[in-house]
């Protein structure tokens, strides 16, 4: 006997049964799962950006408000001297049409040890928690929001949503199926390992800014 | 991992006297129990999210074979792999076989506590690979060969002094004595790390049958660094741990980081379902997954399965009054606190683990706080009532029981047995209204004062009372 039945004849007979569910049982939990299944959720305020831009707030995340897309490039320019960064990014693929200042220094693809600052898009915002929700795809490789220092995020008002299962309702849409990696970050790297003191910055990114688009 | 729960009050007992480690519980407790409560006290909701994500995850485990296999089919759609591993040996020995069969030499992990119940590194380490654990509190107390001694802060023992310590003999110094420094450097050594390892390992905080992926919650991003990076993506967890649906995921989550850190959420919650796929330009090659039974099969039919609610977030043992005072080290196994002392007899046996059901007060904090509504106090009762079934524990307090058991079901002679000691004791003990010493008490009084009767046993009293009203 393998493992896997091992195991699987152990959890039965815990349960009091030789076999599977029966066929009722059956279709009652694939009713389940279809329907969705809705639990309490803590109440979110009417005005959604306002309750993301405030959770952010108390994560160390940074915003800055644009009017149009076309602002994108020099406001990411603008952070990095800001922050005395130099003038070079990593970009997402899907973000390959912006148009970028030539004095910036753009690179498109995964994440590469050097780098030190990288712009992404994302799926939505999360107003609940203050979390950015993105999904990796040949468009969006997973590591430009875990290996550069400073990781910079855009979003537009129209993805701010609620609660978490309106982000699975956005990624059940996607086309194909679900993403293979499901990324919900909530601020820079962070770490209480030294004597439960807070510290920024401990694997991921130390600074998380999200320009947010009209 | 060897067991030292055997020798639990002579740790405890040392443990109450290392002056490093009771300043870190001081710390780490008020720390964990003040972030907890403001984070629970903005949602006002919070008992009704406690009782769905009960309700929920009872209903997963009344289905759990057929969300098992619901899961596995979800994670072969998409191109992973599922290993089933009835016992630890058999979890050590299907994840060397897969870094053999890849010739790794490197190992990056993620904080697993399923990996530490199994004893995961030394099985790698025996087989010839480096393993390197990320999490900054794991990769101290590896620095330090210590297990954890908390199941979210595994270094909550240690001091910055120490911690400084251990990061200068490691890395050949300078000595750096800031916090902000020893995180910097910890960064700098273990990025190396990630971008050299072969293959990543980490736990899961949950699994999802509807959808074929596990979830993994750190703050520090090390968990995602060791999953993103690394050619092959290895998981480890136990089969508790299914939700039905990504609904199911929600209300975990929601629960998990309030209870554990006082987060809304925390910093990286990430779901992983299998490999890169196509024209992804990162990501692994191989994706597995490593589901552990180890008893929790056999728990689902006895007593205890209420324990297999657990989340992991340490609100338990964050607010016992005993693990405040010895830390986790005294546990002497891999689960520390409430959680531990239900868990650890289920997993090495009733007989090495007799005194950890006996420390505890049944003070009630634990259940009051876990999320999962986990009758803690309860089952650590059934660990007593199974131990004297046994005949295990000492012949002194077997022996005491039994008479005291015959006595109490003869409420005459209770009563006249009692009374006189009840009333003498009540009469010498004078206006303090307690005993500093008493003989044959001093496993009592050595450490608190032995509070007296209040003049009469409480029949008598209530007797009294009766008569006056008629």
């Amino acid at each position: 006997m393998n493992g896997r039945e091992q195991i699987i004849r152990t959890v039965r007979r815990s349960l009091g049964r030789d076999s599977g569910p029966a066929a009722p049982q059956v279709a009652a939990l694939e009713h389940r799962q279809a329907s969705r299944p809705r639990h309490a959720r803590p109440s979110v305020g009417p005005d959604l950006v306002a309750q993301l831009k405030q959770q952010m707030a108390r994560v160390q995340m940074t915003v800055t408000e644009l009017n149009n897309s076309d602002q994108l490039g020099s406001a990411v320019a603008e952070f990095l001297q800001e922050h005395q960064l130099p003038l070079a990014v990593t970009i997402s693929p899907e973000l390959s049409d912006t148009a970028w200042p030539e004095t910036l220094e753009v690179h498109t693809g995964a994440a590469r040890a050097e780098d030190l600052s990288s712009v992404t898009a994302c799926l939505c915002a999360i107003a609940e928690t203050g979390s950015i929700v993105m999904a990796a795809s040949p468009q969006s490789p997973a590591t430009l929001r875990f290996m550069p220092d400073n990781h910079m995020v855009v979003l537009r008002r129209a993805q701010v949503l609620s609660h978490l299962e309106e982000a699975w309702a956005v990624l059940r849409a996607q086309p194909g199926s679900m993403s293979r990696a499901v990324h919900i970050n909530t601020g820079p790297s962070r770490t209480g390992d030294v004597e439960q003191v807070i510290e920024i910055g401990a694997h991921g990114p130390r600074r998380m800014h999200v320009f947010l688009i009209d | 991992m060897r067991v030292r729960s055997p020798e639990f009050k002579t740790r405890a007992v040392a443990a109450l006297s290392e002056v490093d480690l009771q300043k870190a519980l001081r710390q780490g407790k008020a720390g964990f129990q003040g972030k907890r409560a403001s984070a629970i006290s903005v949602v006002p909701e919070w008992q009704q999210i406690r009782s769905d994500a009960k309700l929920m995850k009872d209903h997963a485990l009344e289905n759990l074979d057929h969300y098992l296999l619901q899961y596995e089919a979800a994670v072969q759609a998409n191109g992973g792999t599922v290993h089933w591993a009835p016992t630890a040996v058999d979890a050590n020995r299907i994840i060397t076989e897969l870094c053999t069969a890849a010739d790794a030499e490197l190992v990056v992990k993620g904080k697993s506590m399923i990996s530490e119940e199994v004893a995961l590194n030394d099985a790698l380490e025996a087989a010839g690979m480096q393993v390197v654990e990320t999490d900054l509190g794991e990769y101290i107390i590896q620095l330090a060969g210590e297990p954890p001694s908390h199941i979210i802060a595994p270094a909550a023992h240690k001091t910055k002094e120490q911690v400084s310590d251990l990061f200068e003999a490691a890395h050949g110094g300078p000595r750096i004595d800031d916090r902000a420094g020893l995180v910097t450097e910890a960064r700098q050594v273990l990025r190396e790390k990630f971008l050299n390892a072969d293959i990543g390992i980490t736990g899961a905080n949950l699994f999802v049958a509807e959808t074929g992926q596990h979830l993994l919650v750190t703050n520090e991003g090390n968990g995602d660094l060791c999953s993103c990076v690394p050619k092959i993506q290895i998981v480890i967890t136990s089969i508790d741990k299914v939700v039905p649906t990504l609904e199911d995921a929600a209300a975990t989550i929601r629960l998990l980081a309030r209870s554990a850190t006082g987060q809304h959420i925390s910093n990286y919650t990430s779901f992983y379902g299998g490999p890169r796929g196509e024209g992804e330009l990162d990501g692994p090659e191989q994706y597995h997954v490593v589901l552990l039974d180890n008893g929790r099969s056999s728990m689902l039919g006895n007593a205890f399965k209420d324990m297999l609610r657990c989340i992991r977030c340490g609100a338990c043992m964050n607010h016992c009054p005993v693990y405040g005072n010895v830390g986790g080290h005294a546990y002497g196994w891999v689960y520390p606190g409430p959680m531990g002392s239900v868990l650890t007899p289920n997993m090495v046996g009733l007989e090495d683990t007799l005194d950890l059901p006996n420390a505890c007060t049944l003070n009630g904090r634990c259940a009051e706080v876990c999320p999962m509504s986990i009758p803690l106090p309860d089952l650590l009762r059934e660990h007593r009532r199974l131990q004297f079934q046994r005949g295990l524990g000492s012949g002194a307090a077997r022996g005491a029981l039994a008479v005291w058991a015959k006595a109490a079901l003869r409420p005459r002679l209770y009563q006249a047995m009692s009374r006189p000691v009840i009333k003498t004791l009540a009469i010498f003990a004078g206006k303090r209204g307690a005993y500093k010493k008493l003989p044959g008490l001093a496993g009592w009084t050595s450490q608190r004062d032995l509070p007296a009767p209040q003049g009469d046993t409480f029949m008598a009293q209530w007797q009294a009372e009766q008569r006056n009203k008629s």
